[in-house]
């Protein structure tokens, strides 16, 4: 009945999205060739402070994303009165597409000085005995990179979830209650209806946060170590891209950080795929 | 008891996410409007100053962001729409599901990463160099993830209503696919200022595809031209003063911008619900 | 004596939804125990929400306003604490509502465990067992009670969610439209199933088909546009209607 002639043109579009992927993916390759070459898998090894920053900060931010997400989605969706859910729903929505390098401002001069004369300070004074803490606090470190970045990816996560848990029918709702349980109930048996896609939200909230560059870079301090203390300054692999590429001068420096660049694509595009399988399963 | 604890602890949650939020943008709004005010209206059409020298504007970073966004707009419109008719007119088929796949990835991608493989590609590669062309096509693909999935999302609501009738009514392909479209329309404008409003503050990209110099106006297609962004990140870096009045300023702008583009989507959606 | 006879009494209740009249004036309704009960009515007419009265569910919607007296063994339920009530009166919905996620065992162990009712693990596993028996669908799953009740039919569905409600042995057991979203034999197992129960509760039954409460039912009542048309016994309703719509609709032809 229908032709597919008209449908070239239209293929065009669809053909120049894949081509400009695996255009990405190529070019991240071919161009990380020479430092692989020369290097070898040693490479990585004196890249160990960014690997190592890149996994701490992603980490303590998405333990706090985790918690958030799902705790402010749950508000949002049981208790807000439907008049003002709209509200809340936009603020948060707002706070998903708020443009990261503000976020990274903001966070370097009013966050980070706030946070370290109160909560970093606290956690050296009292808990200072713990590793994790026992550096004494700057203004920038990887745990104000891990909140700034909490702080961005926590709406995504939470709009997310948000969708798939207001999607419950209210059947779900009205059985549980029938059997004589309280809210608490009606909460923990829906999250865990969606407990998959709230994984998958989470992962690719995850997969968001280890690609943040301008916001990371700004509050992380930008120091080449590894230090097991979270209130120390260290450097994340889109950070140290960022900053040494301007002064990249030699191919193979050039190549070195593209490599660098390409282990963090393959990553994250685990954590894409991953998320989204995830995400869409059926319950 | 657990009813309340678990109320309480929600509530918690959500006050810790959206108080940051607040308490930043009142910042950005005293901060910046305190510079605008200080230095007048000219500030979006001064030249920033020189470090330590008073303040200035963000004219040129302003025109440069503005420029890039509608070339990025125009390289990523035409391939989102065209996308997104071939998704929503072949749903069945298992290109449609692969190119919907492979788009919803590529929204996913760190944008830093789309960034470098145009400086490969096209900066050194194509030998364009670094200037507001090659930035935009840095930004287009950033863009045209979040457009085609907008417009696959809102045609498909007029597929469903139109696409029989229109064939009942004896209309050719061609004119049932300008139907649909045009159905769609405040979805793919939705599409497009969602688009817009991501890439407007995307900065990482950008560090790769144009140059960090800020005082410099457009005076052709490939003059090297700079954006707000990026202003922002070299002078929240820099130790002057005025430099960060000048980013408190700029950065208000940018929220400014983004807010509008924000509202004016939510305004359509809901219109058309 | 009177008194101790009726589960529900019923007077002078309204009901508003968002400012709808819903449900008016039902005045002076009795609902025996160890009886089947079935409200009657077209679709629209506001035999869901009265149902849902009787265990305060409705409530949970927005903007519900409730006046009139509804008493369970002569105590207003008004002033009782819902959640109390409703394990004493249980629901079933039109739709069955199983936790899918959860295995079948689960399902049924899920609000006994949480109301504290069972004391240990074999209690608790008693207590499952004894309401799949009640509910006609232990023989049907005793080999799978791990999988999800997902894999279940829809009949089986039903009866697992009325299982469920069994478990916590309420007083009364309501059930809307049961099985009007469930194929002809799973419908006829529940009706069974039904039939079984009263010895042991009172059954409030919402129907949009005459034919089955008049197979099943001891009393019947006719809701109207909100409004409480006819009840009694069903031999009479069925057989000597005196109302013309209640004739109209047991006839079919409303």
């Amino acid at each position: 009945m229908r032709s597919n002639k008209v449908y070239y043109y239209y293929f065009a579009g669809c053909i120049a999205v894949s081509s400009l992927l695996f255009l990405i993916i190529i070019s991240l390759v071919i161009a990380s060739i020479p430092a692989f070459d020369f290097y070898g898998v040693g490479l990585f090894a004196s890249y160990f402070p960014a690997i190592y920053g890149t996994i701490v900060v992603s980490i303590t931010a998405i333990l706090i994303a985790t918690v958030l997400s799902i705790g402010s989605s749950i508000f949002i969706v049981e208790y807000v009165p439907q008049r003002i859910k709209g509200f809340f729903i936009n603020l948060n929505d707002l706070m998903a597409s708020f443009p990261t390098i503000v976020y990274g401002f903001w966070g370097l001069y009013e966050l980070g000085p706030f946070l370290n004369s109160t909560l970093f300070q606290f956690l050296y004074t009292y808990l200072g005995f713990i590793p994790l803490f026992s550096t004494p606090p700057t203004a920038v470190s990887y745990l104000l990179a891990s909140i700034v970045l909490a702080i961005m990816i926590t709406p995504f996560a939470s709009s997310l979830i948000r969708e798939v848990y207001s999607k419950i029918p209210e059947s779900m709702d009205e059985g549980i209650y029938a059997l004589g349980l309280g809210k608490y109930h009606v909460i923990k048996i829906k999250i865990s209806y969606i407990a998959k896609s709230i994984l998958g939200a989470l992962t690719l909230a995850y997969g968001r946060g280890l690609g943040e560059t301008v916001a990371v870079d700004l509050t992380i301090g930008n120091s080449f170590i590894a230090s097991p203390s979270l209130l120390s300054t260290g450097i994340t692999i889109p950070a140290l891209i960022a900053n040494q590429f301007g002064s990249a001068f030699t191919e193979l420096e050039l190549s070195s950080l593209f490599s660098l660049a390409l282990v963090l694509f393959i990553i994250g595009l685990v954590f894409i795929i991953a998320g989204k399988l995830l995400f869409y399963k059926r319950q | 008891m657990k009813d309340k604890l678990i109320f309480l602890f929600t509530l918690i949650c959500t006050l810790i996410i959206f108080s940051p939020f607040l308490w930043l943008v009142l910042d950005l709004i005293i901060k910046g409007l305190n510079t605008i005010i200080a230095y007048g209206i000219d500030f979006l059409i001064a030249e920033p100053p020189l470090p330590g020298d008073g303040l200035g504007g963000i004219g040129t970073v302003l025109e440069g962001t503005l420029f890039m966004v509608l070339i990025a707009s125009l390289i990523s419109i035409p391939i989102s729409l065209s996308t997104a008719v071939y998704v929503v007119m072949n749903e069945r088929s298992k290109f449609a599901f692969l190119f919907r796949f492979l788009t919803e990835s590529l929204l996913e991608f760190p944008t830093i990463i789309i960034g470098i493989s145009v400086f490969i590609i096209f900066a050194k590669g194509l030998k364009l160099g670094l200037n507001g062309i090659t930035a935009a096509i840095a930004l287009s693909i950033i863009m045209i993830p979040y457009t085609t999935i907008q417009a696959i999302e809102n045609m498909k609501q007029s597929r469903d209503k139109y696409l029989e009738t229109g064939y009942a009514l004896g209309l050719s392909d061609s004119n049932v696919i300008k139907l649909i479209v045009s159905e769609g329309r405040e979805g793919v404008i939705t599409g497009i200022l969602i688009g817009m409003a991501k890439i407007f503050g995307e900065t990482a990209p950008l560090l790769f595809t144009t140059v960090t110099s800020f005082n410099i106006f457009l005076k052709n297609l490939f003059s090297p031209v700079s954006a707000i962004p990026v202003l922002i990140f070299e002078y929240a870096f820099s130790p002057y003063e005025n430099w960060h009045d000048v980013a408190w300023g700029a950065s208000l702008t940018l929220m400014f911008i983004v807010i509008v583009l924000f509202t004016l989507t939510r305004f359509l959606i809901r219109r058309k619900i | 004596m009177m008194e101790a006879s009726n589960a529900f009494e019923i007077y002078n209740l309204n009901v508003w939804i968002e400012e709808k009249h819903i449900l008016k004036d039902i005045d002076n309704l009795q609902i025996p125990k160890n009886k089947i009960f079935s409200i009657m009515g077209p679709s629209g007419s506001g035999k869901s929400t009265f149902l849902k009265v009787l265990n305060r569910i409705l409530e949970l919607k927005n903007r519900v306003k409730i006046s009139g007296v509804v008493k369970l063994n002569g105590e207003d339920i008004f002033k009782m604490d819902p959640v109390q009530l409703r394990r004493n009166v249980g629901i079933v919905f039109q739709q069955p509502n199983p936790f899918y996620h959860m295995s079948i065992f689960d399902n049924i162990a899920y609000a006994l465990k949480a109301n504290g009712f069972v004391k240990n693990k074999r209690e608790l596993e008693e207590r499952v067992i004894e309401a799949l028996i009640k509910a006609n669908l232990y023989d049907e799953v005793k080999d799978r009670l791990k999988k999800p009740a997902s894999v279940l039919s829809g009949g089986q569905q039903q009866r697992l969610v009325i299982a469920r409600a069994l478990a916590l042995k309420p007083q009364v057991l309501l059930l809307d439209e049961p099985t009007s979203q469930i194929d002809v034999v799973g419908a006829r197992k529940i009706e069974e199933l039904l039939l079984n129960l009263k010895e042991q509760l009172t059954i409030v039954l919402v129907s949009h088909i005459p034919q089955q409460a008049a197979r099943i039912s001891d009393y019947a009542a006719l809701l109207y546009d909100g409004r409480l048309i006819e009840w009694g016994p069903s031999e009479r309703i069925f057989t000597h209607p005196q109302n013309e719509l209640t004739e109209k609709f047991v006839a079919g032809r409303l």
